[in-house]
């Protein structure tokens, strides 16, 4: 059984945010909402000044604290361990927002505030009315995930079954595979580098590991 | 939607270096910001409800330990089998202003394994039905049972909070036994208040059970504010735990009620006349119902910050 998790190199992460941008266009993210968002920080380490650009989003942990407080099991976990959300079943209670951690998820109001009225400035991609009212986030693109499988093809490897953040990232800084394969790029890379979680003491167990080269 | 609570930084860990803690400035991501997810309506589910859950509870408690209410049995009915669970009812309709899909409440009890919400929802159905069904058909088969119903619906709405680990002001143990102590409170407040209006006053034990609760919820408001000594949660509590705001609520909203019941039962049939007697009464159920309001204000929406996000490599 498969264990989908991202290795993400901060050292290559040059900031350019594609991977937000595509996120957003292909999956249709509201306006009010942040699938995957872009933090940038400067360290001050040994008198040295050191810039860092970090994404993240949800970090489809193994213990996800969302998973349990949800009153109508809309969000649900994969076998592989991706955490999605059932938009038919989600009330909007908000109970899982507060719930994340990682503030990860959120819900689009946006149509109360007429983010849906004729707008020709609307960017594309800006969610569609199905979503109101929803909790949404990101879901490692898990229909992508689930037609390459079906193809016969390896997330992580072939492109056409890869997230899309990954598969865009300009830097080459995102990576993504099975955890449970020993031969995968993501255990390659996990094998070689030190890495880190964010939140790790929570017990939450995140599927997105961090390399860096920033030391304590 | 428009934002129920203001966008706002909470405190930060710049605070925390001048009260001689240190912490790294720099290993923060994401600052601590104030939830917007949860504001007035839910709010007032926790208020309505600890008020109508509570006031049920401490009733029939008062009525189990007296035998006795001291006022008009019609009224007492009323208020206790219809005026508690429509306080509960409002609380919950306010909900519905809250959630984002309200038409998938079908799903609601789906979660019961393992939601506190889910749960509560449970509790909150079982409390209106054999609350007034007790209405209907006085007896202690009806009135246990909504007793059940309204420990759980209070003990549930605290679990809610305790299970969001993305607040740490709400991520812990205590929160359902201070909610139940809220709730109890609030009901006290509640019903004092309504027999104050009517005309009537709490038996003795009434008024002794009112102090006990009001005690009790002082104290666990202490413990709640020196529960941890995490960094996260001393941050985002600093407000609740500032001079002005615990004098307030520990002083004026449960010691200064206390005073007032125990200046009531000293001057039981003596001294005060019963207009007095009722100001004294009143007014203590109008703190108490105060003062536990506030608690809730304080906890959604003061304490109510995310987590501070940090990376630290190993």
């Amino acid at each position: 059984m498969a264990r989908w998790a991202m290795v993400i190199d901060l050292s290559k992460c040059i900031g350019c945010g594609s991977c937000i941008e595509i996120c957003k266009q292909v999956n249709n993210v509201p306006p009010e909402s942040e699938w995957r968002r872009l933090v940038e920080r400067t360290f001050k380490k040994n008198n040295n000044l050191k810039r860092m650009f970090l994404t993240m989003g949800c970090m489809h942990c193994d213990n996800p604290p969302c998973l349990d407080v949800c009153p109508t099991k809309a969000t649900y976990q994969t076998r592989e361990g991706i955490v999605n959300i059932d938009q038919e079943r989600c009330i909007g209670c908000a109970a899982c927002v507060l719930a994340c951690p990682y503030k990860a998820r959120s819900i689009n109001h946006c149509a109360r505030a007429g983010c849906y009225e004729t707008n020709e400035n609307l960017e594309v991609g800006m969610g569609n009315e199905d979503q109101i009212g929803i909790c949404s986030k990101c879901n490692f693109c898990l229909p992508l995930i689930n037609t390459g499988l079906k193809n016969g093809l390896q997330p992580g490897k072939d492109p056409d079954a890869t997230p899309m953040c990954v598969r865009h990232c300009l830097g080459g800084a995102l990576s993504f595979g099975d955890l449970d394969d020993p031969g995968s790029h993501v255990n390659s890379i996990l094998s070689r580098n030190k890495t880190t979680r964010i939140l790790e003491e929570l017990g939450t167990n995140p599927a997105v590991y961090y390399i860096s080269d920033i030391e304590d | 939607m428009k934002s129920w609570a203001p966008t706002q930084l909470c405190i930060t860990s710049q605070i925390l270096k001048i009260n001689g803690i240190i912490v790294d400035n720099e290993q923060i991501l994401i600052p601590s910001t104030q939830q917007k997810s949860w504001g007035w309506p839910a709010a007032l589910n926790f208020i309505l409800g600890g008020a109508g859950a509570g006031g049920y509870l401490f009733f029939t408690l008062s009525h189990i330990v007296v035998g006795s209410h001291g006022m008009d049995g019609a009224n007492v009915r009323i208020f206790i089998n219809f005026v508690m669970p429509a306080l509960v009812c409002l609380g919950f309709l306010a909900l519905t202003l809250e959630a984002g899909r309200p038409q998938n409440i079908l799903f609601l009890l789906s979660g019961i394994r393992t939601s506190w919400i889910s749960r509560e929802s449970l509790a909150f159905v079982t409390f209106i039905v054999t609350a007034v069904m007790s209405g209907f058909f006085p007896g202690y088969f009806w009135q246990n049972l909504a007793m059940i119903s309204a420990l759980t619906l209070l003990i549930c709405q605290g679990f809610v909070l305790s299970k969001s680990r993305g607040i740490p002001a709400w991520n812990l143990g205590i929160m359902p036994v201070l909610v139940l102590s809220s709730g109890l409170s609030s009901g006290a407040g509640f019903i004092m208040i309504l027999w104050s209006i009517s005309g009537a006053f709490l038996t003795t034990s009434g008024f002794i059970l009112a102090i006990i609760v009001a005690l009790i919820n002082a104290a666990f408001w202490l413990f709640y504010l020196m529960w941890s000594k995490d960094s996260e949660f001393l941050k985002t509590t600093h407000n609740l735990r500032q001079s002005p705001s615990l004098a307030a609520m520990i002083v004026i909203g449960h010691l200064v009620p206390v005073l007032l019941l125990m200046l009531f039962l000293i001057n039981s049939g003596t001294g005060i006349d019963q207009e007095g007697r009722w100001f004294l009464m009143g007014t203590s159920g109008v703190l108490l119902l105060a003062s536990s309001t506030w608690q809730k204000f304080g906890i959604i929406f003061s304490s109510g910050c995310h987590q501070e996000i940090r990376f630290i490599t190993v």
